[in-house]
């Protein structure tokens, strides 16, 4: 049986990566560690789409110390990721994608997300689909429900899915949230 | 009236190769299975649709017998829409790779085509479903792009009389690659192993989903994908401080994607 393969949706993978951890995001990030950990003893392949990677590096600034930092994240992405391109197929299926929201004839009420996201999220979407991928996790309600509405049309065979609740998580993580 | 047909009215059965038409019976299967599906939201058995080939004077027809309750889908799909009825917008995708099978072996053997429904008692009664003539399949539209592409997968046969390399993806399609003799002898030496490749593909773009029709490698490498919070753990050295100076994350990649000033 082939491994399950997963995209992680930017702030997933931030909360991931990051240290600090704020007082708001303590759960979410608690929540995404947990998640990834979970994911190791299930063995899954990570996908990474070259849109979130775009958002991932545009934290980085033009100091010396960044750019060496960067260029450490690609290397170790090169070498232990796969990085998922936004080539001629991912363009056609993000345009079938797409166009489906934007007419209102789908079913899908454009109004519901604004069209920049929109094209973000479609941008995304389709290179999971191209790559195959079977689940991608984002913790944004909007982008689940514009994914739900290409499923129903038969546009879209990824499931998207919020980060899955840890039926281990403590009492005390609980609290905080 | 229970019986669907397709037929070439002037390709010779021995003119056109079994699997080509294989490969059609398959895809009006899929296409009929997907659309009583979303319809209907039951599933059908395979037993439901069966497909017979017909030998004619100088004619190919394809016929397909339909159960009761498949009927309408069996008819509704096999009927062709013509090159200008918004096809990629208004058919699904399953059907859109039957009607750009069909439109092929039209302009590919130059024939005209009609789709009719037949009773099962009397062949002799038909009722025409879709006539598509050879102008028909002339305007059909399709063309190959090329790019480059990075892809995964294993490297499952190498040589032969030409330098080829077989790579199996992830998800189990298969693409055949060529290349020169340096870079196949190369990808020899990862043999049933994973590998992370590189090359021109030419992919084939018409009604039905985009598909890679030939691979040009150039560039074969040894790779290991590790799990996620190994990934993790090797990545944040790299980019944990630059994450920690944003106040708001959850906001930042929100105006990220909103486009707003």
């Amino acid at each position: 049986m082939s491994k399950k393969r997963i995209v992680l949706d930017t702030n997933v993978l931030g909360w991931a990566l990051r240290d600090k951890i704020n007082p708001s995001d303590r759960a979410k990030k608690l929540k995404a560690e947990k998640y990834l950990a979970q994911l190791n003893r299930e063995d899954t392949t990570i996908i990474l789409p070259t849109i979130v990677l775009f958002e991932l590096l545009s934290v980085y600034s033009d100091s010396p110390q960044d750019k060496t930092d960067k260029i450490n994240f690609l290397d170790v992405l090169s070498e232990w990721c796969q990085v998922t391109d936004f080539d001629d197929l991912a363009a056609d299926t993000a345009a079938n994608m797409f166009n489906a929201t934007n007419t209102g004839t789908s079913g899908y009420d454009p109004a519901e997300r604004e069209k920049s996201k929109r094209k973000t999220d479609t941008m995304i979407l389709a290179q999971a689909s191209c790559a195959e991928a079977d689940e991608l996790i984002t913790n944004d309600l909007g982008f689940r429900k514009l994914a739900d509405a290409l499923t129903k049309l038969n546009i879209c065979s990824v499931m998207v899915k919020d980060i899955p609740e840890d039926a281990q998580m403590e009492l005390d993580e609980l609290i905080d949230q | 009236m229970d019986g669907y047909a397709l037929k070439f009215k002037s390709i010779s059965p021995h003119e056109i190769p079994a699997s080509r038409l294989g490969d059609l019976i398959k895809q009006y299967e899929i296409a009929v299975k997907k659309e009583y599906l979303r319809h209907s939201g039951k599933s059908i058995q395979d037993s439901d649709l069966v497909a017979l080939k017909s030998i004619e004077a100088n004619c190919t027809v394809l016929r397909f017998i339909a159960a009761p309750a498949l009927c309408a889908t069996a008819a509704l799909v096999i009927s062709i829409p013509k090159p200008n009825s918004y096809i990629p917008s208004n058919y699904p995708s399953d059907c859109r790779r039957f009607y750009e099978q069909i439109y092929d072996i039209g302009s590919n053997y130059n024939t005209a085509i009609e789709s009719f429904q037949y009773s099962q008692t009397n062949d002799s009664v038909i009722k025409i479903l879709s006539e598509i003539s050879m102008e028909d399949t002339a305007q059909m539209p399709s063309t190959t792009l090329k790019s480059k592409k990075t892809m995964y997968g294993e490297v499952i046969q190498v040589g032969g009389k030409q330098p080829k390399v077989r790579i199996k993806l992830d998800n189990g399609d298969i693409v055949s690659c060529i290349g020169d003799k340096d870079i196949v002898c190369k990808a020899a030496g990862f043999l049933y192993n994973s590998v992370r490749f590189s090359g021109i593909a030419k992919t084939h773009f018409s009604l039905g989903s985009p598909y890679i029709q030939s691979f040009v490698l150039k560039d074969i490498q040894s790779f290991t994908a590790l799990p996620a919070a190994d990934l993790i753990n090797r990545l944040k050295p790299h980019i944990s401080k630059q994450l920690d100076r944003l106040d708001d994350q959850e906001l930042y990649f929100q105006e990220l994607r909103e486009g707003n000033e």
